[in-house]
C-alpha cells in the first residue's frame, strides 16, 4: 500500500466514535417579521449523518454556504435540528423535537467536553477582558476550579499553545491574528475537552502564520488525543491535516471516506472538480480549464434531485428526479452518486 | 531594464501620515511589465501590495500619501500628471478590477449604464455604437443572457458575474494595462477557477498586460510568467515564474513555497506537520534593523543585521535581497 501523510499517522483510528450525527437537518426562517414578507426557508443542511472515531481528525470540506460551519454547530447543540441526534459518546445530546431533552445537570459536563474555535479571532475575543480571565472563564464556569488555581489552568493551558506566560495581563488587542487565534485554542482547551470544532480556524490568517497554527493543531492533538471536527474550504489543508474527510455540496454530504482514498479516487463527480479546480501549485501548468461551468444554485430552492444534477458533466435524467443516498462503496468509502466515478 | 517595457516602475515609495505617525508602506518598490505579460505581485497582507497599485494608477488620497519615484506607462511619466490627464489614461489606457466589485460597480446604475458611459467618454462612440459594445463585451465575458445582464443592477447578479461584469467593464476599450488586485480570493475555487481561465483567454486575445496581484502562492503560480514577492513594503525577490519556484533564493520565499499545503504532495513522508515560518508579520513602522525579514529568518546573523540587503541580480533577471542567498541555496 502507498504510504501517505494521512495513513501514516502513529494513531491508527479505533472503530469507536465519538460523536455519531444521524439525519441532520436545518432549516432557516427568512421573512415572515413583522414587515410581512413572505415566509421562506433555507435548507442549510439535509440529511446528514457521518461518525467521527475516537482521536481522529474529521475534515468537513465544500465551497462557501455549503452547510459547514451550520453542521459544526448542531453538532455542538449550539443551534437545535430540524430533523436527526447528535450522540457523543454514548449520550443522546442533541435530538429534533426531543421529547425529554437531557436535563441541564447532565448536559453540562458533557458540554464541556466539546468546544470549538471559530475562523475570526479578532471578532471572537472580547476586547475588555485580559488574556487570563478569557482562558480561564470556562474553568470558572464549570466549577473545574476557581481563584488562582483557574489562572493556573489558563497560564499551563496558554504555554502548551505557545504563549508566553506574560500574556495573562495583557488585551486582546496587543496580540497580532496568529496569537489571537492561539488565545482561541487556548480558551477551548482549558476545559481539557475530548472533542474540538475548528471551523476555517486559519482562513483569517496570514499565509505565513497558517502553518504554524496548522502545526500547533496538529501537536495538541497528539499531546492531547483530542478528537477533531475539522472545517475548510481548502482542500490542500484538508488533505494534510484530516484522516477522514466529508465532501458536502448544498447542504448535503456527497462523499466521505479515508482522506487518502477520497484524495486518490474521488467517486463523486463534485469531489473530482473540487480538486481539478483547485490550483496545483506550481507553474507551468498551461491553460486553466475550468472543470465546473456556473455556480451553485440557490440554497432557498435547491434542485430536485441530485442537488449537484444542475452544474454535473454527466448527470442523466434520473438525477433530475431522484436524490442519491449515501452509500458505501467499499472500504467506508460512501458516494451520494448515481453514477459514481469508475464504478461505469 | 528591456527598452519595451510597457509598465516602469522605479523606486516607488509611498508614505502615509496618520495624525503623528509616518507609515512607509511601500519603500523603493522597482517592477517593470512587458508589453502583453503578466507580472505577479504576492506577498501576505499588508506587504504594499495594493498601495503599490493604487499608486500607479493614482488613486491614493493626496493629503494623506506622499509618493515618490517614478511611474512611467509606455515610456511616459505618471507621477504628477495633471488629473484630467491621468483620468483620460485610466479606462482607455489602464484600468483595474478588485477583490470586491462593489468597490468599483455603482450599485444605483445598470450594469449597462456603467460600461456604456466608459465607452462614450473614451471612444467616440453613438449611444446605440456604445450598448451593442457593451452587450457584445458582456457575452465575451461569459455572462449568459447579456441583454439581460445589461439592464440589471449590481446586486442582482451573483458573486461570480459581478466579477465577470467588473472584468468587462475593466477591458471594454481593450487597455494596454490591467491591474487585478486579489480578483478571485472572495471566490470559492470552481468559481475562481472561471474566472482565471477567462482572464487568461482575454489577455491572450486583447494582448493585454497584467499587473496580477494575490496572496495566494497557487494562483500566482497559474496567472503570471514573471513574479515579484514583498515583505514589509518591499520586493524581496523577483524572477519569471518557472525559476523563482524551482529555486527560490529569499528565505521568505522559501519559507512561504514550504509551508503550503498542496494537493500533489502525497509523497511526502514529512507527516501532517508543516515547515513554518516562526514569529509575525512586522508593521510597516516597526520595521527591525537591517533586513526586515531578520527577526524571522533561521539564517539571520550579525551582518544581516547591519543594514538593508540590496536587490541583487543572481542572474538572468533573478533578483533577490539577501546578503546570504548565495550560501543558502
Ligand atoms: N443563522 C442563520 N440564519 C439564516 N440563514 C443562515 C444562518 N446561518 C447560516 N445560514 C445559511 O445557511 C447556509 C449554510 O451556511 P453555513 O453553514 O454558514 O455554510 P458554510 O460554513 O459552509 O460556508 C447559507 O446559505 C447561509 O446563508
Ligand atoms: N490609507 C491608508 N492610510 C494609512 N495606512 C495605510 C493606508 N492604506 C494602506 N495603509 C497601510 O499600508 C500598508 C500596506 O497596505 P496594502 O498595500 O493595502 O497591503 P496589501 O499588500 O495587503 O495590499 C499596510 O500596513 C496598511 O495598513
Ligand atoms: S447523481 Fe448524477 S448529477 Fe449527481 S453527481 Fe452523480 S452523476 Fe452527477
Ligand atoms: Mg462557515
Ligand atoms: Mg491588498
Amino acid at each position: 500500500m502507498p504510504v501517505n501523510p494521512a495513513s501514516a499517522q502513529p494513531y491508527a483510528p479505533p472503530s469507536r466514535h465519538l460523536i455519531k450525527a444521524a439525519h441532520l437537518s436545518k432549516s432557516f426562517q427568512h421573512g415572515g417579521g413583522f414587515l410581512g414578507r413572505k415566509k421562506r426557508f433555507l435548507k442549510a443542511v439535509s440529511d446528514v449523518s457521518f461518525e467521527i472515531p475516537q482521536g481522529s481528525a474529521f475534515g468537513l470540506v465544500g465551497e462557501s454556504g455549503c452547510g459547514k460551519s451550520t453542521t459544526g454547530r448542531l453538532i455542538l447543540g449550539l443551534i437545535e435540528p430540524t430533523e436527526g441526534t447528535v450522540y457523543f459518546e454514548d449520550n443522546l445530546i442533541v435530538e429534533a423535537h426531543a421529547r425529554k431533552p437531557l436535563p441541564q445537570r447532565e448536559m453540562l459536563p458533557l458540554r464541556r467536553h466539546m468546544q470549538i474555535v471559530f475562523q475570526d479571532p479578532f471578532a471572537s475575543l472580547d476586547p475588555l477582558m485580559n488574556v487570563g480571565s478569557i482562558v480561564s472563564e470556562g474553568v470558572r464556569k464549570h466549577k473545574l476550579a476557581s481563584g488562582s488555581a483557574a489562572l493556573d489552568i489558563a497560564a499551563e493551558t496558554l504555554k502548551l499553545c505557545g504563549m508566553e506566560s506574560d500574556c495573562l495581563r495583557r488585551y486582546p488587542h496587543e496580540f497580532s491574528g496568529g496569537q489571537r487565534q492561539r488565545i482561541c485554542i487556548a480558551r477551548a482547551l482549558a476545559l481539557k475537552p475530548k472533542f474540538l470544532v475548528a471551523d476555517e480556524p486559519i482562513a483569517a490568517l496570514d499565509v505565513s502564520i497558517q502553518a504554524q497554527i496548522l502545526n500547533l493543531l496538529v501537536d495538541l492533538q497528539e499531546q492531547l488525543q483530542l478528537t477533531y471536527l475539522f472545517i475548510s474550504h481548502d482542500l490542500g489543508v484538508i488533505r494534510r491535516f484530516s484522516t477522514l474527510i466529508g465532501v458536502m455540496y448544498l447542504g448535503t454530504l456527497v462523499e466521505t471516506g479515508s482522506t487518502a482514498a477520497v484524495y486518490r479516487t474521488p467517486l463523486h463527480p463534485y469531489t473530482r472538480s473540487l480538486l481539478s479546480a483547485a490550483p496545483s501549485g506550481m507553474p507551468g501548468q498551461g491553460r486553466i480549464k475550468p472543470p465546473l461551468q456556473g455556480e451553485v444554485p440557490s440554497a432557498f430552492n435547491p434542485p430536485a434531485g441530485c442537488a449537484f444534477h444542475t452544474r454535473c458533466p454527466i448527470a442523466l435524467d434520473i438525477c433530475k428526479a431522484v436524490k442519491p443516498e449515501l452509500t458505501d462503496a467499499g472500504d467506508g468509502h460512501c458516494v451520494a452518486c448515481h453514477y459514481p466515478l469508475g464504478s461505469r | 531594464m528591456p527598452d519595451s517595457a510597457l509598465l516602469e516602475i522605479s523606486n516607488l515609495h509611498v508614505t502615509f501620515a496618520v495624525g503623528r505617525r509616518r507609515i512607509p508602506a511601500v519603500q523603493g518598490v522597482s517592477l517593470s511589465l512587458r508589453s502583453g505579460g503578466v507580472l505577479g505581485l504576492v506577498g501576505e497582507s499588508g506587504c504594499g501590495k495594493s498601495v503599490t497599485s493604487l499608486a500607479v494608477m493614482a488613486l491614493l488620497e493626496k493629503d494623506t500619501a506622499s509618493v515618490e519615484g517614478s511611474v512611467r506607462l509606455e515610456e511616459r511619466e505618471l507621477i504628477g500628471l495633471p488629473y484630467k490627464e491621468m483620468n483620460r489614461l485610466r479606462g482607455s489606457r489602464m484600468s483595474m478590477v478588485f477583490q470586491e466589485p462593489m468597490t468599483c460597480l455603482n450599485p444605483v446604475l445598470t450594469i449597462g449604464q456603467q460600461i456604456e458611459e466608459v465607452l462614450q467618454v473614451h471612444q467616440n462612440l453613438t449611444k446605440r455604437g456604445a450598448r451593442d459594445l457593451c452587450v457584445r463585451m458582456l457575452a465575451k465575458v461569459g455572462l449568459p443572457d447579456p441583454e439581460r445582464v445589461a439592464k440589471s443592477y449590481p446586486h442582482r447578479l451573483s458573486g461570480g458575474q459581478r466579477q465577470r461584469a467588473m472584468i468587462a467593464s475593466a477591458l471594454c476599450c481593450k487597455p494596454v494595462l490591467l491591474i487585478a488586485d486579489e480578483p478571485t480570493t472572495a471566490l470559492d475555487v470552481t468559481v475562481q477557477s472561471q474566472v482565471l481561465a477567462l482572464l487568461q483567454e482575454l489577455q491572450s486575445e486583447l494582448g493585454t498586460a497584467i499587473l496580477f496581484i494575490s496572496h495566494d502562492l497557487g494562483v500566482i503560480a497559474q496567472m503570471a510568467d514573471r513574479v515579484a514577492v514583498m515583505y514589509a513594503g518591499r520586493v524581496v525577490e523577483q524572477g519569471s515564474t518557472a525559476e523563482l519556484y524551482a529555486n527560490p533564493l529569499h528565505p521568505y520565499t522559501r519559507g512561504l513555497l514550504a509551508s503550503r499545503t498542496r494537493l500533489d504532495d502525497l509523497g511526502s513522508s514529512a507527516g501532517r506537520r508543516l515547515p513554518s515560518i516562526q514569529g509575525n508579520v512586522p508593521s510597516p513602522d516597526q520595521l527591525p534593523e537591517g533586513c526586515s525579514f531578520g527577526p524571522r529568518c533561521q539564517y539571520c546573523d550579525g551582518r544581516c543585521q547591519r543594514g538593508m540587503p540590496e536587490l541583487t541580480d543572481e542572474g538572468e533577471g533573478h533578483l533577490v535581497r539577501c546578503i546570504r542567498a548565495r550560501e543558502i541555496a
